[in-house]
């Protein structure tokens, strides 16, 4: 980079290039925005009901409850039993809709990354070339794009509403939206991916479809795989939360435990999720371990 | 461009396939998939012959013929006990072999090497160029290197061919090329300059 020019002038740096204006404007949208919220500190000093509520439900932090907090129903199991089969049902529903999700995520991946349709060998046909694969490479897309918008929460109602306390509805609200971004990323991971041993495979004869699956794919696949770790942790915290809908994982037990004003019970359901999250955590970072050579 | 008479811009992608699969390509920086096995990356030579499926069973579930293969190349180009180690545990030098392996996994008429010895310590350079020789006198089939060392071409080809800019500067049997060739292949400074030599 020449500093000076030929008569001798050192080159002016500019005060405020466009990554300065860039983020001066950032910054004043974020303060806009507060302002619009009307948003002050005084809003978290509770009223004096409440800080006497906040006191006993960060007290049940210390002493979680390992028994119910008044009589149960008769024939109820005992209170760890029932919390550790709604952690239990909680992996189970996560486990269900991230399998689905993760065949919605490699289709559409595949489908929707341009490394695979912007390969550069010769197509097989004028037509296919023209409308057919870039039509196809758009309906990827767009459907991605609408799997994802809409929360995992907003299917459950929608679900709820059409088929009622369904299991099926449950898993697919799950399996929906984690789908759309599972594709999302992959694809974008196998577009980042080194090019160099898919072109190696070109080079030697491999049809794009190999090229594609031996070459592309596996350069993205530890990264893939650590990605789709992340999103089963999500999964397992959705899954948590659709309880709330009256799914019998987590979520129910801590509303329930809520509206009874029973918070050691939350708590002990609250160390349950955590554990879960943490087991998933470490399973994932041995297989990482594993992953990098 | 044309290979065996046939203009590559004018065939089907089927016949380009069969074209490339008969042609086996070392490169440079050896262009493997580092998270597969040697096998894997050895074998992944023959896709250029391999439909879909075949392709995918030989990558995942090779049947003993062809890990026997592979196994025998690997061990001529004397990498034979790493048959099944992930790729990116070997050395630099041993993943050139396993690039080596792949191209030869292909049965090609024309070895093509891209700077084969331009990331190696010169007396492993030597080394590697004398292994692709003996491996095309053993199989009769062509063999094209690129190279920057001109004392090394010279002492290993028969044929030295001078490119500058792509083009072609001399085309020689090796004992005729001489300075003036030479002089005219580095006649300004900073040029790219190619050296090939073949058999």
């Amino acid at each position: 980079m020449a500093a000076s020019n030929a008569s001798g002038h050192i080159a002016v740096r500019p005060l405020f290039g466009t990554r300065g204006v860039v983020l001066l404007g950032l910054f004043l949208i974020a303060l806009a925005a507060w302002f619009a919220l009307g948003l002050s500190p005084r809003g978290l000093i509770p009223h004096a009901g409440g800080v006497e509520i906040a006191q006993r439900f960060f007290a049940g932090a210390l002493h979680p409850a390992i028994d119910y907090e008044s009589a149960p129903p008769i024939d109820a199991d005992s209170f760890l039993v029932t919390v550790l089969a709604a952690a239990k049902r909680t992996v189970v529903f996560a486990a269900a809709g991230m399998s689905l999700a993760l065949v919605f995520g490699i289709v559409l991946g595949f489908l929707g990354s341009s490394a695979w349709w912007s390969g550069g060998t010769a197509p097989s046909s004028r037509f296919l070339a023209r409308f057919a694969w870039p039509s196809v490479w758009i309906a990827a897309r767009t459907t991605i794009v609408f799997m994802r918008s809409i929360h995992e929460l907003l299917w459950a109602v929608l679900f709820l509403a059409a088929f009622g306390l369904n299991t099926f509805g449950a898993v697919v609200a799950i399996a929906i939206p984690y789908g759309g971004t599972l594709a999302k990323i992959f694809s974008e991971m196998i577009d980042e991916a080194p090019r160099d041993s898919g072109l190696a495979l070109r080079h030697l004869g491999a049809s794009r479809l190999q090229e594609f699956w031996f070459g592309l794919v596996p350069r993205a696949f530890p990264d893939m795989c650590a990605y789709a770790f992340y999103r089963f942790e999500c999964a397992i915290r959705s899954s948590a939360v659709l309880g709330f809908f009256g799914f019998p994982t987590l979520g129910y037990g801590i509303a329930q435990a809520f509206e009874n004003l029973h918070y050691d019970e939350v708590w002990t359901y609250l160390y349950a999720l955590m554990a879960l999250v943490v087991a998933v955590e470490l399973w994932s970072g041995a297989l990482r371990a594993r992953f990098v050579a | 461009m044309c290979v065996d008479y046939k203009d590559l811009g004018a065939l089907t992608p089927s016949a380009l396939r069969r074209v490339r699969a008969k042609i086996g390509f070392v490169h440079q920086d050896h262009a493997l998939v580092p998270n597969l096995r040697v096998s894997q990356n050895v074998i992944a030579g023959s896709l250029g012959s391999r439909s879909f499926v075949s392709a995918v069973r030989s990558m995942v579930w090779p049947d003993r013929a062809a890990l026997e293969r592979a196994a025998a190349i690997l061990t001529r180009v004397g990498i034979g006990d790493k048959l099944f180690q992930r790729t990116d545990r070997l050395s630099g030098g041993e993943r050139q072999r396993v690039a080596i392996a792949r191209a030869l996994f292909q049965d090609p008429s024309a070895l093509l090497a891209d700077e084969p010895v331009s990331s190696v310590d010169p007396a492993r350079a030597r080394d590697t160029v004398a292994l692709l020789l003996e491996l095309s006198r053993e199989r009769r089939s062509t063999l094209v290197v690129s190279i920057h060392d001109i004392a090394l071409a010279r002492d290993f080809f028969p044929r030295l061919v001078g490119l500058r800019q792509g083009r072609i500067v001399f085309d020689e049997p090796t004992e005729r090329v001489d300075e003036r060739d030479l002089a005219a292949l580095y006649a300004i400074e900073g040029l790219e300059r190619v050296e090939r030599g073949g058999i």
